[in-house]
């Protein structure tokens, strides 16, 4: 008996995405259900104000602020150090590579952009360990300097890849006109192909920040603790959001806290769907800009 | 009569394509549509077998009857299964377009469909190899049924692509252009193989090398701007 | 000085004296960049060998030993490899036929209206931290599993690999989708002309032609599975034995390295968290080569 096997399939792909859809649907809700006012004055800055809290550094209890500022330097420093590096293997990828060497580091990059977090966080510590070894009177140990510089480590593959395909997509006249103009290839790269690629390599850099934002595992293993108030400079242990989230989830002595916490999820992932969402635009501005000009 | 048109009107886009076709078609003839490029005679043929329902920008209006099992059926009446439709009636594309599959799965692809009858395994393979005895490639691939399409020459995925469109017996069979990428020699096979197929299909071909309409053709018809200016019948 | 005619962005001579030092930043980051990324990978494994050796040369060492109890002696990390299998491949078994349909879905059966948004939801979706998936699912899923496993604490392999099976979707879905999205449009039209309904065409040809990116798309989603922590550490309970049930607790390599690092530095506790990196490292290296390898000739 032949059985539509086809439309059976049909159904079923209806009811996954029926699936999907609830789930995430469900899971959102439920966040924002049990947070509390997740994005007032009071989550945030706890029983002291934005005014005393950031101007006149009034120590914020119960309040997501240090996180907050914690999260914000980490991803700052991460950012800074990824994207040049990030870039420039992306760009070398795209116009200095040939062949052979081109397919091995496109496959070590492809390695490196599967190791899991811990691991890299794991890589973090280890350097840790031997500058505490090699300078013991200047290694900076536990901080946010060593975090960002893991969190780099792992957001590298994300923003070398997409650069290389921002680059290597565009049209190869463009690519050419500068060089038959008589620039040399740095130029060319300056002057042409970064500023037209730029809104593509953008808005990788900002998924490679929501992943710099959101990582708990890395930042672990090198710095990120309970309490440390705000941080004063990038060579002090730190709070972040994420693991603030961890900590609580298996700590938690008070509703208050708890509630906190989910304050903290919510605030997690709208700072990442907004990133997501500009990043997003930004792309689809750039791709109608390029089918108009064809 | 085979296939009868009536006023048809094809636009595309609000394009006009076809207008005002007026078309009668014998039973096992070849009938072969020649024009410029860009003149419709592809779209005529796809107009035959419904393909452009896959597509909102097309509109479609005007009459077309066709012969199919005895009884003389509306083309575009929504009653009629597009799927059983498609299967009588054949469509060869121009560049050959196997499955990325092999050349048995290829073959097997009709079978698996709902609206083919349920036949068992032994039957199925009867048909299989009837089907490529047709186009001659039964002895070119005989023992090697496994083998990726792909690794086919031209002309065979050609073939292959001819066997595939008769496993469900169509009794027409609509070709675009299906020489035109091929040497002269493989040309030549699928000319006279559509002459022999002749016998049990009606056989509408576009074609635009006038000297393959002197060879096949038994009726030609020239489309110039979506219109009809030339109607021979040899 | 002349001034030649030049198109805008190339500027006169004057200033081109600072404008050298950015192109030479420029090349920096570029060779540096490349050279730093090639480095990295193979330092990474390197410092953990190092530092995982004296763990190795212990006496009486056994890593796959079966049992973990660092009061006795026994640094077996057995168990903890295990526990990652055992999360991880549920996970992946769940996950695999739900991503497919979704992505059969969102590249064909869908209805028109819905099918850019269905895509749109799962990027928007890859980009909800995994941290914030376990926490959900501390509130969500293991009440329901205490519920259904009649007692025990519901911090259970099934309540990781559950949520870990929602946390790798995302990654296949894209795959899929893409996969199915590049079959030839010409090969699909023949499939039509032959009498395929839409849904024939996807189970008899957009699916076997996407066989390669289905393929990388299950490697991957598996490393994404085996890699991540916080879910299993926060879901799977973490006790360092080989779970005789779904309902019990048991603890993966990528959680045992966040649990020891409380340790002793010197301990041999300490060390068996490199051997557990190591071995993370192997894996899903050898993933990421297979899914490459095999999804070879589709990307540049």
């Amino acid at each position: 008996m032949k059985i539509n096997a086809a439309s059976l399939f049909r159904l079923f792909s209806y009811f996954s995405f029926i699936f999907y859809v609830g789930v995430f649907v469900f899971f959102i809700s439920y966040l924002f259900i049990r947070s509390d006012a997740p994005f007032s004055s009071a989550s945030v800055f706890g029983e002291s104000s934005f005014i005393k809290a950031v101007f006149y550094n009034e120590p914020v209890f119960e309040g997501l602020y240090p996180a907050l500022c914690g999260t914000l330097l980490l991803v700052a420093t991460s950012v800074l150090i990824a994207v040049p590096f990030g870039t420039g293997t992306g760009l070398w990828l795209s116009e200095f590579a040939k062949g052979r060497k081109q397919k091995v580091m496109t496959l070590l990059i492809d390695i490196l952009s599967g190791l899991p977090s811990i691991v890299i966080g794991l890589f973090g510590f280890s350097i840790i360990l031997i500058m505490h070894k090699i300078i013991p009177a200047k290694s900076p140990g536990f901080s946010i300097i060593v975090s960002s510089f893991s969190l780099s480590v792992l957001v590298l593959p994300y923003i070398a890849k997409s650069t290389q395909t921002a680059v290597s997509s565009l049209d190869k006249s463009l690519k050419l006109s500068g060089l038959s103009l008589g620039a040399d290839k740095i130029e060319n790269i300056r002057y042409i192909l970064l500023p037209k690629a730029f809104p593509s390599i953008l808005s990788g850099i900002l998924l490679a920040i929501a992943r710099c934002a959101e990582d708990t595992a890395v930042i672990m293993l090198t710095g990120a603790v309970a309490n440390a108030g705000i941080p004063g400079s990038i060579f002090e242990r730190f709070e972040a959001l994420p693991f603030f989230i961890y900590y609580t989830s298996s700590e938690y002595t008070s509703e208050n806290e708890l509630e906190m916490a989910f304050n903290a999820s919510v605030l997690l992932i709208f700072i990442c769907i907004v990133l997501f969402i500009i990043s997003y635009c930004i792309n689809s501005i750039a791709f109608k800009r390029k089918k108009r000009v064809k | 009569m085979k296939i009868k048109i009536d006023n048809l009107n094809f636009s595309y886009n609000k394009f006009k394509v076809l207008e005002n076709i007026d078309l009668k078609i014998d039973k096992n003839t070849i009938t072969a549509v020649s024009g410029p490029s860009g003149s419709g005679k592809s779209t005529l043929l796809t107009c035959l077998n419904r393909l452009w329902e896959e597509y909102d920008e097309a509109l479609i209006n005007g009459n077309i009857k066709a012969e199919i099992e005895g009884r003389l059926i509306d083309i575009y009446n929504k009653k009629i299964s597009v799927s059983w439709l498609r299967q009588k009636i054949g469509m060869v594309f121009q560049m050959p377009n196997p499955f990325p599959m092999s050349i048995e799965q290829n073959l097997l692809f009709p079978f698996r469909l709902k609206t083919s009858p349920f036949y068992s395994k032994k039957r199925i393979n009867k048909e299989i190899v009837k089907a490529l005895k047709k186009v001659h490639l039964y002895e070119e691939v005989e023992n090697r049924t496994y083998l990726p399409a792909d690794s086919l020459s031209g002309g065979q995925q050609q073939r292959l692509c001819i066997a595939r469109a008769l496993i469900p017996s169509p009794e027409i069979l609509l070709l675009d252009e299906p020489t035109s990428s091929l040497d002269s020699n493989a040309e030549k096979r699928i000319e006279d193989l559509l002459k022999e197929l002749k016998k049990e299909c009606t056989i509408i071909i576009v074609s635009h090398s006038e000297s393959q309409i002197k060879r096949v053709a038994d009726h030609h018809i020239h489309v110039e701007n979506g219109k009809i200016t030339k109607d021979i019948k040899y | 000085m002349q001034k030649k005619i030049v198109p805008g962005y190339i500027l006169s001579e004057n200033r081109e004296q600072i404008l050298n030092i950015y192109n030479l930043f420029l090349k920096f980051i570029i060779f540096s960049g490349a050279i730093l990324s090639s480095v990295l990978i193979f330092l990474i494994l390197l410092i953990m060998i190092f530092l995982a050796l004296p763990f190795f040369s212990h006496e009486g060492i056994s890593i796959f030993s079966g049992s973990w109890n660092p009061v006795s002696g026994s640094y077996g990390i057995a168990p903890m490899i295990a526990g990652t299998v055992l999360t991880a491949v549920p996970a992946l078994i769940i996950a695999f036929p739900l991503s497919l349909g979704y992505s059969v879905f969102a590249a064909e059966t869908g209805n028109r209206y819905l099918k850019k948004p269905a895509i749109l939801l799962i990027r928007a979706a890859s980009s909800i931290p995994t941290v914030v998936y376990a926490f959900a699912g501390i509130f969500i899923i293991v009440p329901l599993i205490r519920k259904i496993g009649h007692g025990g604490s519901g911090y259970s392999i099934l309540s990781a690999s559950l949520v870990l099976a929602v946390l790798i979707s995302p990654t296949m879905i894209f795959f899929f989708y893409d996969s199915l999205k590049s079959v030839n449009k010409y090969t699909q039209q023949g499939a039509l002309a032959l009498g395929a309904s839409k849904s024939e065409k996807v189970l008899f040809l957009l699916i076997p032609s996407a066989k390669r990116g289905i393929f990388a798309g299950v490697f991957l989603g598996l490393g994404r599975a085996l890699g991540d922590t916080m879910i299993s550490l926060m879901l799977a309970g973490n006790s360092a034995s080989f779970p005789d049930s779904a309902f019990e607790s048991a603890r993966t390599l990528t959680a045992h390295i966040a649990l020891v690092m409380a340790a002793d530095y010197d301990s041999p506790e300490f060390r068996s968290v490199f051997a557990c990196g190591i071995i993370l490292y192997l894996i899903t290296a050898f993933l990421s080569i297979t899914a490459r390898y095999i999804y070879k000739g589709r990307i540049q």
